[in-house]
C-alpha cells in the first residue's frame, strides 16, 4: 500500500486537473508494483526517449497533447539527446519531414518547461548536490549522479521520468533509500590496476565490472588512478551502465558514500578478464573514429583540438557533444571544423543513424558505444582514446 | 482450477451433459479493463521497442519464441518486459492503431509495461496464480477473459473438454 500525503491525494483525485491526475495515477501504479511505501519529492528530472524514431507519430501527438493541456514540469527538467543535430540535420542525411517531427517533440517538451539540453551529461552543466533526490533516465547520468556526486536516483525509464517530472514525485524505493545504497558485492581491482593505468583500459574495465556483477551495489576496491579523473570516470561508468542494471557503485577514494565493505562476496578481477573484453570489438579498417559517448566535455573537446594542431585530419573523425559544451568553447568548434573534424551536437552515435552518413564501421573509445553500435549491426573497434588520437594525422 | 458440470435440459430420452472446465487465474490488478480474446503465451520476456513492429504488432525479435506472431488483439502472457524503456510508447502506438494486445498478464510487471498499458488503455494484471506459463501447452490459443477491477485481476479460460451423450 502506497501512503500518500494529502496533497498527493488531491492530485490523484483530479483536483488539479485531469492530466496531472493521470500522471499521478501512473506514478502510484508503478510505486505499487515496486512495493514502495510512499513517494519521494524530487528536485530534478532528466528525460530520455526524445528521438522521433522512438516516439513515432502517435508519441509526438501524445507529448503535444500533454503540453497543450497546460501540463507543466514542476521540477527543473533536462532532455537526453535527440535523433540528429538540429542545426545540421541535412549533413546527417535527415529528411525535412523527420526534422519537422523531431522539432515538434522538442518544442512540446520546451513548452512544458524543459531545458532542451539534448545531452546525456546534464551533470556537467547543472550538477546535483549530495543527497538530492532525482528522477533521471539515462544510465550514465544516473551512475555519475549516484556514484560521484552522491545524489539519489534510480535508473528510470524515459516515460516514467516524464511522468515524475510532471508530478515532482517518484516512488520512494531502491536507490532513494539509504539502506538500499549499501554494498552488496565487492570488486577488487588490485590485480588489474597497473594494466589499466598503463594501457588506458578504463572503458573496457567498466564493461567487465558491470558484466560480472550484473546488479546490486558494487564496491570498487583498489581502483586505478584514472578513476579520479572525471573524463575517465564517465567512460568507466557509462560502460558499467551498458553491461548491467547497476545504478550506483561505491568507488574507493571517489564516491562520497564509500565505506569498507563487510561480509559481502569479493570478486577479484584478473588481467585475463580484461583481455577477453578488449578482443571483443576488434574490427579492422573502420570508416570513422567516433568519440563522445558520453558527450565530450569542453576540456575534452579542447584536448582533441590540441591533438589536431590545426592540421587537416587524414581520417574521418566525428565528435558528439552538446550545445552547452560548444557554447563554452566556440573557438574550439571553429578550429576543429577547419581541420575537417565533424562535430555534432544534440545527438550521439548511438541514437543518430550513422548509416545515413555513409558509415558502416567505426572505431571508438567507449565500450558503451561499442556495445550498442555492434548490436545495431556496425563493425566496431574499441581502443583507448590515446591510441585513436595517435593516428589522426597520419 | 474448478470443474463445473452443467446439465442441459432434458431432451426426451437424450440428455446432453457438457463438462466444462474453467480455469480461474487470480492476480494483482494494475490497469483496469475487460477483454475477451485468444491467449498468446510467451515464456520469454518481450521487448516492445525493437522487438515488436509498431505498425503491425508482429513480434520481430530474431530468435524469439513467438517470432512472426502478432500481439494485435491477443491476450498476451509473458514474464516481464525487457529492453529500452521507450517500449511504453510502442504500446501507445499499437493501441492508437488498433494493433495492441487486448490485455496483458505478466508474472511481474515493470514500469515499461505498466506505463505502456496506462497510455494505451490496455488491461494489465500480474502475479498470476496458478502460473499460466506453466500451463502454456494447455492454454495457448484458447479464448480467455481478463477482468481487472481495482486491485483484483482475473483471467478466466474455459476448456471445453468433451461433451458427453448418454441415456438417462
Amino acid at each position: 500500500m502506497v501512503e500518500l500525503t494529502k496533497d498527493e491525494e488531491r492530485i490523484l483525485n483530479g483536483e488539479r486537473g485531469e492530466w496531472l491526475a493521470k500522471a499521478m495515477q501512473t506514478i502510484v501504479k508503478v510505486a505499487e508494483a515496486l512495493e514502495a511505501e510512499r513517494l519521494v519529492e524530487i528536485s530534478g528530472a532528466h528525460i530520455s526517449g526524445i528521438s522521433y524514431k522512438n516516439l513515432g507519430l502517435e508519441g509526438v501527438d501524445f507529448i503535444e497533447e500533454m503540453a497543450g493541456s497546460g501540463l507543466r514540469f514542476t521540477v527543473p527538467t533536462t532532455l537526453n539527446p535527440a535523433g540528429f543535430d538540429i542545426a545540421n540535420y541535412r549533413d546527417m542525411g535527415v529528411s525535412d519531414e523527420v526534422y519537422t517531427l523531431q522539432l515538434r517533440v522538442i518544442k512540446a517538451f520546451e513548452c512544458m518547461g524543459a531545458r532542451a539540453m539534448l545531452t546525456c551529461t546534464p551533470y556537467l552543466y547543472s550538477p546535483p548536490r549530495f543527497g538530492e533526490h532525482l528522477a533521471w533516465a539515462e544510465s550514465n547520468a544516473v551512475l555519475y549522479a549516484n556514484s560521484v556526486l552522491g545524489a539519489r536516483t534510480n535508473r528510470e525509464g524515459g516515460p516514467l521520468a516524464l511522468m515524475e517530472a510532471v508530478v515532482g514525485r517518484a516512488p520512494c524505493t531502491g536507490l532513494h533509500l539509504k539502506e538500499e545504497r549499501l554494498p552488496t558485492i565487492s570488486v577488487d581491482l588490485g590485480e588489474v590496476k597497473r594494466e589499466v593505468e598503463r594501457k588506458g583500459y578504463y572503458s573496457v574495465l567498466g564493461y567487465v565490472v558491470g558484466d560480472l556483477v550484473g546488479s546490486g551495489v558494487p564496491v570498487v576496491l583498489n581502483p586505478p588512478a584514472g578513476l579520479r579523473e572525471p573524463k575517465l570516470q564517465r567512460l568507466f561508468l557509462s560502460a558499467v551502465g551498458a553491461s548491467s542494471s547497476v545504478g550506483l557503485l561505491l568507488i574507493e577514494g571517489v564516491s562520497p558514500e564509500f565505506k569498507q565493505p563487510r561480509g559481502v562476496e569479493v570478486i577479484r578481477l584478473g588481467v585475463e578478464d580484461l583481455r577477453e573484453a578488449v578482443d571483443r570489438w576488434n574490427a579492422e579498417e573502420t570508416d570513422a573514429i567516433v568519440l563522445g559517448c558520453p558527450h565530450l566535455s569542453p576540456s575534452e573537446l579542447a584536448e582533441v583540438c590540441a591533438r589536431v594542431k590545426g592540421r587537416r585530419v587524414k581520417r574521418r573523425v566525428i565528435l558528439f557533444t552538446s550545445r552547452s559544451c560548444v557554447s563554452k568553447v566556440p573557438w574550439v568548434l571553429r578550429k576543429l571544423r577547419e581541420s575537417g573534424v565533424e562535430v555534432y551536437t544534440d545527438t550521439c552515435m548511438v541514437v543518430c543513424d550513422l548509416r545515413r552518413m555513409g558509415i558502416l564501421s567505426c572505431s571508438t573509445d567507449s565500450a558503451k558505444a561499442a556495445y550498442y553500435l555492434s548490436s545495431q549491426g556496425y563493425a566496431v573497434s574499441l581502443a583507448p582514446r590515446e591510441v585513436l588520437m595517435s593516428n589522426l594525422l597520419s | 482450477m474448478q470443474t463445473n458440470i452443467k446439465e442441459a435440459p432434458l431432451l426426451g430420452q437424450l440428455r446432453r451433459v457438457q463438462v466444462e472446465q474453467l480455469i480461474k487465474v487470480h492476480g494483482r490488478g494494475l490497469v483496469e479493463g475487460k477483454a475477451i480474446a485468444s491467449l498468446l503465451i510467451s515464456e520469454e520476456p518481450i521487448s516492445f521497442y525493437g522487438g515488436v513492429d509498431p505498425d503491425s504488432g508482429k513480434i520481430v525479435e530474431r530468435g524469439h519464441e513467438l517470432h512472426g506472431e502478432s500481439v494485435a488483439g491477443r491476450l498476451l502472457v509473458f514474464p516481464y518486459g525487457k529492453g529500452s524503456t521507450v517500449g511504453s510508447y510502442t504500446l501507445l502506438r499499437l493501441a492508437k492503431r488498433g494493433k495492441a494486445p487486448a490485455g496483458i498478464v505478466n508474472l511481474q510487471s515493470e514500469p515499461i509495461i505498466i506505463i505502456g498499458c496506462m497510455l494505451g488503455g490496455i488491461p494489465l494484471m500480474d502475479r498470476p496464480s496458478p502460473n499460466p506459463l506453466k500451463l502454456k501447452k494447455l492454454l495457448q490459443g484458447r479464448t480467455a477473459k481478463i477482468t481487472v477491477k481495482g486491485k483484483e485481476g482475473l483471467l478466466e479460460v474455459s476448456l471445453d473438454v468433451r461433451s458427453k451423450e448418454g441415456d438417462s
